[in-house]
């Protein structure tokens, strides 16, 4: 079992956590049934400045407890959000009860899951020393240096900060025990800028785990730098362009699109690539891994929600897709090995699968040389992402804003255009990615990427 | 249906108010307690099985001090009497301040709130093959279905320094009904999911081979649409839940949360013609059974019909304790949160545009070239500037006043305080879709709505 340092300080990780599973695994011993309790258990900050005050300030300590009950391959699923060993009781026997309406499935057995958890510590000391007013005094900064870096910036629409220490607990009646613990932080500043014609919203997002990453002078420049490069945006004729994502704009396509990986969509015929193992389908430059153990991204996890030890898994290679993600039940029934990629949204619902760190690859272009051309599209930012792209059928239509990049002209900011295409067909129009990468705060590790031709609407 | 337990709050009145008046110690004006115990069920078929069940209850206490305009607010799932006057006291010493409230004394009502009434497994399976069925038969082309039904009772208190106590049930129930339809190498989905507020006699009258026909021959449809073909046009936008653009174009910007710190278009406009005359926009939070009605506000305040547009003119904006305080306009019963983990916001209810007098027909009659949009998807909307862009599920083009081709992939891009002037026309046949609002305060169950209705003109993406 692998503890990090501060496993011990949260009380469910302790005797009163022991507690609750005790009551747990013995009411199923008294059913006769299997059982995995989940606990997870957070503190958290949030604090929200608006025109310089703290406009709210929220302290959050939250508890809940999710038990999957096993009976001859049917599991039932039940949570709770009362810290008393008598709730616990109580939803292994609602979940035992559940098991009666299921069919029966294969690989729905309560796995025996086994193996040492790889060293990784997702603590951070620099963030749990950070006192909460100097919390407070980053966000203040942050919103007072976004309103006084430009005269054209009207106002900061919010400023604000998070931070969140969680700990998760996986015990099961087949002998597992698993314990870790993941601190994280973020903080965002939106500066509304207007220039009398036109009024853009900038953004700057940063997540980490280390307090020495929250730069309040750098954050502000940039969201309002991220503001003002869209000012005196124009439209642009619709047609065909290469088009080039910059990494945040990427991270959110690949976000989206990222359950065509999953097994159990794919079990499920939701899945495009469902049965397209090992087939070239992507450009043969384009690799991305889903990694987990990446001490500085932020969804990594030793583990996952099964308690399998995480490892490193090849999506694509070379542009050839490798295996699927799976947890125990669907690699059961896929006739594959699990990949360590169960998850759950949180300790409520049923299990299902899930990405970590998706890290595409660095190529070897330059900024310069992605947007080389007689006419590119630099689109720096999509929206409406939930409703605009289809992760099913893999189609995408989605509103963006950027730069028009021509020979011979200074680029242009865009605005109001919409790309589309399919996601799939995409992964093979990829030309060329930059040299460098970016973490962002989704967990995704990406370059620049240039995909030969897309179709941009216009007017 | 039988009761078993009648429902009361874990805490007592005494523990309230002195968790109150720890809370307001240290010099706030105002403390709030919301104590939340939702009870939820979950059952769900998909490959024509039924494989997930699940049940979950959530409970716990938010504790919420007001300060001028500033929230301080807590939340624990442990409502013991030492752990709630230890969250007081951290709030409370968070931010110290002069004067001193005294909390009213509280004035209870006697509601009766029920018991978990049983919940019977077999009817909802049946419900759900009988979707799973339905949405099969209608199309040899449909490869898959999702059929799934989530009920919940959200039991809660609001109790606060001005002596309010207040007690509500709210029982929910949704069905979702989704087909996927697969030819070549093309799949096309689409999906029907209604919902009350008024828990389960309305999944037991729901006509779900109905709703599976509907949602398959949609899909279906949309497998031989080809792709929509961008540009300026006029765009009929269909009833139910084609209000979705009202509500994210136009409803969230009369938000106080928006409007307070001048992040709304609509900012200080009470009294202007924002919209064109046909329209009217109201949202109700007293329609009984309603999916985004409720009897209280999470404030505690009895929930009202607002109307937000009359005849083109701004007329009112949705507050809550904090924002009416900041804007400088009453309270409209509006303050809502997704649960105690929140601090309430100012949120919609049941928003819609009120009925006009044309029929779909007349008003399709009347376009020469044009997009039938009759099944909205979800978008979003930049809150400063108002821009925004909906994804349209299910669309056909408009030739010489009739529906021709079905075409997929299109959106519509504009702008809120735009759109509202450009809604020429609206028709009389008025429907209300249930969906979940995510915003400041968490994901809430609310209603968008709207007749069929005339744009003018907006910019339709597609693919060129």
């Amino acid at each position: 079992m692998s503890m990090s340092p501060v496993a011990a300080e949260h009380p469910w990780l302790g005797a009163s956590g022991d507690a609750l599973v005790e009551a747990g695994l013995a009411e199923a011993r008294r059913l006769g049934v299997g059982v995995e309790i989940y606990l997870a258990a957070s503190r958290s900050t949030q604090v929200r400045v608006q025109e310089g005050k703290v406009e709210s300030f929220t302290v959050a300590d939250s508890r809940g407890a999710g038990v999957r009950v096993f009976r001859d391959g049917r599991i039932g699923v039940a949570s709770t959000e009362v810290t008393e060993p008598g709730a616990l009781r109580e939803a292994v026997a609602e979940a035992a009860a559940i098991t009666e309406w299921l069919e029966p499935m294969a690989g729905q057995d309560l796995p025996d899951i086994t193996g040492e958890l790889p060293q990784l510590d997702l603590s951070s000391a620099s963030l749990r020393r950070v006192s909460v007013e100097d919390r407070i005094a980053r966000v203040l900064e942050l919103d007072a240096l976004a309103r006084e870096a430009d005269p054209r910036v009207k106002t900061v629409v919010g400023a604000s900060w998070g931070d969140v220490a969680a700990h998760m607990r996986i015990v099961s009646s087949s002998g597992l025990s698993r314990a870790w613990s993941l601190d994280t932080a973020w903080a965002a500043v939106s500066p509304l800028v207007a220039d009398g014609n036109q009024t853009k919203n900038g953004r700057k997002v940063v997540a980490a785990r280390d307090f020495a990453a929250f730069v309040p002078a750098r954050m502000a420049r940039e969201a309002v730098d991220d503001g003002l490069a869209q000012l005196g945006a124009t439209e642009i004729p619709s047609g065909r362009y290469p088009v080039v994502f910059a990494a945040e704009a990427w991270a959110d396509m690949l976000g989206v699109f990222a359950g065509l990986f999953s097994g159990k969509a794919a079990e499920e015929g939701k899945s495009l690539l469902r049965g397209r193992e090992g087939e070239l389908l992507a450009a043969p430059c384009l690799t991305i891994v889903d990694d987990p153990l990446i001490p500085e991204a932020m969804a990594s996890r030793p583990c996952d929600d099964e308690g399998l030890p995480s490892r490193a898994h090849d999506l694509i290679r070379e542009g050839r897709l490798g295996g699927l993600l799976h947890n125990v039940a669907t690699a059961a029934r896929a006739g594959v090995r699990p990949t360590g990629h169960a998850a759950r949204a949180s300790y409520k619902g049923g299990l299902g699968v899930g990405t970590s760190n998706l890290v595409v690859a660095p190529g070897s272009e330059t900024s310069a040389g992605l947007r080389a051309g007689a006419s590119v599209i630099e689109v720096r930012d999509v929206t409406g992402l939930h409703a605009g792209a289809n992760a099913i059928s893999g189609d995408f239509s989605l509103q963006a804003h950027g730069l028009w990049h021509r020979e011979g002209h200074a680029p242009v900011p865009i605005h109001l255009f919409t790309v589309s295409g399919n996601f799939v067909d995409m992964l093979a129009q990829v030309e060329a990615l930059g040299a460098s990468t970016e973490v962002l705060p989704s967990g995704i590790i990406t370059p620049e990427v240039r995909i030969a031709t897309l179709s941009v609407a216009g007017t | 249906m039988p009761t078993t337990t009648a429902w009361q709050p874990a805490l007592d009145r005494n523990t309230v108010r002195d968790v109150l008046a720890e809370a307001v110690s240290c010099g706030a004006g105002f403390a709030e307690l919301f104590l939340e115990d939702t009870r939820s069920r979950r059952i769900a078929l998909i490959d024509q099985r039924i494989k997930d069940v699940s049940s979950a209850h959530a409970f716990g206490v938010g504790l919420r001090i007001v300060r001028g305009h500033r929230a301080t607010y807590g939340f624990t799932s442990d409502t013991s009497r030492p752990s709630l006057m230890a969250l007081a006291r951290a709030l409370a010493t968070s931010d110290p301040g002069a004067g001193q409230v005294v909390p009213a004394p509280f004035t209870v009502p006697a509601i009766d709130l029920g018991g978990d009434a049983d919940w019977d497994a077999a009817a909802r399976v049946d419900l759900l093959r009988r979707a799973d069925r339905a949405a099969r038969a209608r199309d040899a082309r449909i490869a898959q279905v999702e059929a799934s039904i989530e009920e919940n009772t959200q039991r809660v208190l609001v109790a606060n320094t001005e002596g309010v106590w207040v007690t509500e049930a709210r029982p929910y129930a949704r069905m979702f009904i989704q087909a996927i339809a697969a030819e070549g190498g093309s799949q096309q989905v689409a999906s029907r999911s209604p919902g009350r507020a008024e828990g389960a006699t309305f999944l037991l009258g729901l006509d779900v081979e109905a709703l599976a026909e509907d949602a398959a021959e949609a899909a279906a449809v949309m497998l031989a649409a080809d792709h929509c073909p961008a540009g300026r046009m006029p765009v009929i936008i269909d009833k139910g839940f084609g209000g979705v653009i009202f509500h994210e174009a136009c409803g969230h910007l009369l938000e106080t949360t928006s409007v307070a710190p001048g992040a709304s278009i609509f900012a200080g406009r009470l009294g202007e013609e924002i919209a064109h005359p046909a329209v009217t926009a109201i949202d109700d939070g007293t329609l009984v059974g309603e999916w985004g009605s409720i009897g209280h506000d999470d404030e505690g305040m009895p929930t009202q019909r607002t109307v937000l547009i009359r005849e083109g003119r701004l007329e009112a904006y949705l507050a809550d304790r904090i924002g009416s305080e900041r804007v400088g306009v009453p309270r409209s019963g509006s303050g809502r949160r997704q649960s105690y983990r929140f601090a309430p916001a100012s949120r919609m209810r049941n928003t819609f545009i009120a009925p006009g007098d044309a029929s779909l027909e007349e008003l399709i009659a009347d376009v020469p070239y044009g997009l039938y949009a009759r099944r909205m998807g979800g978008g979003s909307v930049v809150p400063g500037t108002g821009d925004f862009n909906f994804s349209v599920r299910e669309a056909f083009i408009i030739r010489d006043g009739r529906l021709a081709e079905p075409v997929r992939g299109a959106t519509l891009l504009g702008n809120g305080a735009d759109i509202l002037k450009r809604i020429s026309r609206v028709g009389k046949d008025l429907e209300l879709a249930a969906g979940m609002c995510g915003s400041i305060s968490g994901s809430i169950p609310v209603n968008v709505g709207q007749p069929p209705l005339r744009v003018d003109e907006i910019t339709v993406g597609g693919r060129s």
